[in-house]
């Protein structure tokens, strides 16, 4: 028992000094110390949007918080578990926020530190309620806008994307850049692979290589690899996916964008309603996401490239993007399996 | 000047040797703490910590030791052969899958009925996929590389096409490729109550105990290593090349599928596509720093689950970068290996 108190006082002797602490706290709070725990690393899209966002932030103070973090190295399976739990113990955190598939390890904590606010994010989580938050991203509000301007700018009449794993928030802005593309294009033929990883550059190059051999000359690529579009500049315009990658390839025209910064101020909200007014978590158990009218998702800045398509797909594009603005259009969300059709 | 076979290293001689590698390792693994910037003292310390400062550290490190062990086992039984099979990995995910399936076909049933029905069918499955590759190799002559890496590819696109298809979760979750959680009921049970220190630690215990006794002291053992040692001999001597190969293949495959089903039944309690990724791969490091050896599989597998162990003890509390056990990985396999070149032989003046 010594030894465990030991071990449990030098851990969070450590962690106290990485991480700023307030001694004595005054109501309301001054002060949010967050734990990040990734699953890929700063490089891949879906981390590496959110620890921007989480950064800006951390500048814009809301409540006049100052936020701090401590990021892991990418974690998963019972891995996850152990550091969240040395994060718990340390005392030193106010919200663990794990940015992937997570809840079967927060499962096992949530109710040994009802005190901590725990987010989880993404697809393949089961709510679990209490004080543990769900957070959701969709992007699939921009991926159908860029999806009318691919179904005008292609020229073989096939467009394709390569995704990461079918699943729910995969599958949604894929199915939506296609439904976008038939709704200006409806005989359009559509292609669909995924390389089975979250994140595999190689393999996805030899998937998008396969697609613009069968055709494709517009791609939809969700899986962080853009030379593909290099290699074929004659003949392929390519979108990226999550982040403005245009300095990746001079043949990437725009981007679905994802935004975390209305979620993490949502569920800084949260916390802070929490702390200083005493209200219970009551975390959510349906998915939650922002809208792009929200300011959760965009469209990636063409940045002076519109040349690469046919002016009719730009003007396709403005047209469609404006009736979103305005409310006039509504953008459906399908999840089912995307396939080759 | 000439290599020179040292005839049978004595017991100290090897403790030297193996003793000399383990502290050069230590001291490069400082080198590589330092490099990366963190402190050297408190990283130690949470390393120590991590691998084994506590009860909970201790079962958490051998329950990541367990699987490592087990591959390397069903490592060592085919390298003894000079079966250079790298489908360990496929192995153990077609141990979990049959397993899965199994808990699907018999859900309802007691639940110890169920968790026996289960590990009998990973083994099966590990079995089966080691029998298709000494088919191939014995029938064909395709090399069982060749063919247990492309089987590797297979059973993983299977695996994928089912976590996202027939098995996939449902309700209650957004669509992932992953099953539904494992009924508690059906976990494999734990021996201790600390952290998921389930039953299959003791089963690989025991096969280590079983696969080092086979090697050394049984007929079928010598068998094992003699065709290591110059197949074309025992094929003289009137041994069924054939039947053998097909054995230590199902011997190999069996032994890993237990550490897929023990992953999924006593830690994760569910298949997804990447919890069983790379098991088979790290266990042909942990054999080959083992020596081949079923005990050396056993230490190794060990040391590597507590620095697993550690080293995320070590990323969290001073922000050492988890990708250095990779890197400490790669350092201690080459000492050992060069270990185990000195304690073999010696070199001479001419």
């Amino acid at each position: 028992m010594q030894i465990r108190l030991k071990w449990k006082a030098f851990i969070a002797a450590f962690l106290f000094s990485t991480a700023p602490v307030t001694l004595a706290q005054a109501d309301p709070p001054k002060q949010l110390r967050i734990a990040v725990i990734i699953g890929n690393g700063p490089e891949s899209a879906w981390d590496g949007t959110f620890l921007e966002a989480l950064e800006r932030v951390k500048k814009a103070k809301p409540h006049d918080l100052t936020i701090t973090t401590k990021v892991s190295d990418p974690l998963w399976g019972n891995d996850v578990e152990s550091a969240m739990r040395l994060y718990a113990q340390s005392g030193q955190f106010d919200i663990i926020w794990g940015h992937s598939t997570y809840s079967d390890q927060i499962a096992q904590l949530k109710d040994e530190f009802p005190d901590l606010m725990f987010v989880m994010t993404g697809s393949g989580n089961a709510p679990l309620g209490g004080n543990v938050y769900w957070n959701y991203k969709r992007v699939h509000e921009p991926a159908y806008l860029l999806g009318v301007l691919a179904g005008h700018a292609t020229t073989s009449g096939v467009v394709g994307s390569v995704g990461t794993l079918p699943a729910d928030d995969v599958n949604d802005e894929i199915n939506a850049f296609f439904a976008g593309a038939r709704s200006v294009n409806p005989g359009i033929v559509t292609k669909v692979a995924f390389i089975q990883s979250w994140y595999d550059p190689a393999k996805a190059a030899e998937y998008m290589n396969s697609q613009i051999a069968a055709g494709v000359d517009v791609m939809f690529s969700l899986v962080d690899n853009f030379s593909p579009c290099d290699e074929h500049k004659e003949t392929v315009v390519c979108i990226g996916n999550f982040r403005d990658d245009w300095q990746r390839s001079p043949r990437i025209l725009s981007a679905p964008l994802a935004l975390w910064d209305p979620d993490i101020e949502r569920l800084v909200d949260v916390w802070y309603d929490h702390e200083a007014n005493g209200t219970p978590y009551a975390g959510n158990t349906q998915m939650l996401w922002s809208t792009m009218a929200e300011g959760g998702a965009a469209v990636a800045s063409f940045h002076g490239r519109e040349s690469l398509v046919p002016a009719k797909a730009i003007a396709a594009f403005e047209a469609a993007k404006a009736a979103y603005d305005a409310g006039k259009l509504q953008i459906p969300l399908d999840v089912s399996l995307p396939v080759s059709k | 000047m000439r290599i020179i076979t040292r005839s049978g290293p004595s017991v100290t001689w090897s403790i030297a040797v193996y003793g000399a590698a383990a502290v050069v390792g230590l001291l490069m693994t400082i080198v590589l703490i330092s490099i990366s910037g963190a402190p050297v003292g408190a990283s130690l310390v949470a390393l120590g910590q991590g691998a084994a400062g506590s009860p909970a550290s201790i079962a958490s490190s051998v329950v990541k030791a367990t699987p490592l062990i087990l591959t390397g086992l069903a490592t060592c039984v085919t390298y003894r052969a000079g079966l250079w099979t790298v489908g360990q990995e496929s192995q153990v995910v077609a141990g979990a899958a049959a397993a899965w399936q199994m808990s699907l076909w018999t859900t309802g049933m007691a639940p110890v009925v169920v968790i026996v029905l289960c590990v009998l069918a990973a083994l099966a499955g590990g079995a089966a996929l080691g029998a298709l590759v000494a088919w191939f190799r014995t029938r064909f002559g395709i090399s069982e590389i060749v063919s247990s890496m492309m089987l590797n590819y297979i059973v993983f696109f299977a695996l994928a096409w089912l976590i996202s298809g027939p098995w996939m979760a449902s309700g209650g979750t957004a669509s992932y490729q992953q099953t539904g959680l494992l009924e508690r009921a059906y976990w494999l049970p734990n021996i201790v109550d600390v952290g998921k220190m389930h039953i299959g630690v003791v089963l690989a215990l025991i096969v280590v105990i079983w696969l080092q006794v086979l090697l050394k002291r049984m007929p079928l053992g010598y068998e094992i290593r003699a065709m290591g040692f110059n197949a074309t001999a025992l094929s003289q001597r009137g041994v069924d090349k054939r039947r053998l190969v097909l054995t230590v293949m199902v011997i190999s495959g069996v032994i890993a599928a237990l550490a897929g089903v023990g992953e999924v039944f006593g830690v994760s309690h569910r298949l997804t596509g990447d919890n069983l990724s790379g098991m088979g791969f790290d266990g042909i490091i942990i054999a080959l720093i083992g020596g081949l050896s079923p005990l050396g599989t056993l230490v190794a597998g060990l040391f590597f689950g507590a620095l697993h162990n550690g080293s995320l003890f070590m990323n969290v509390i001073t922000g050492v970068p988890t990708a250095l056990v990779t890197a400490i990985q790669g350092v201690v396999l080459i000492l050992f290996l060069i270990a185990g070149a000195v304690r073999r032989y010696r070199i001479e003046r001419a």
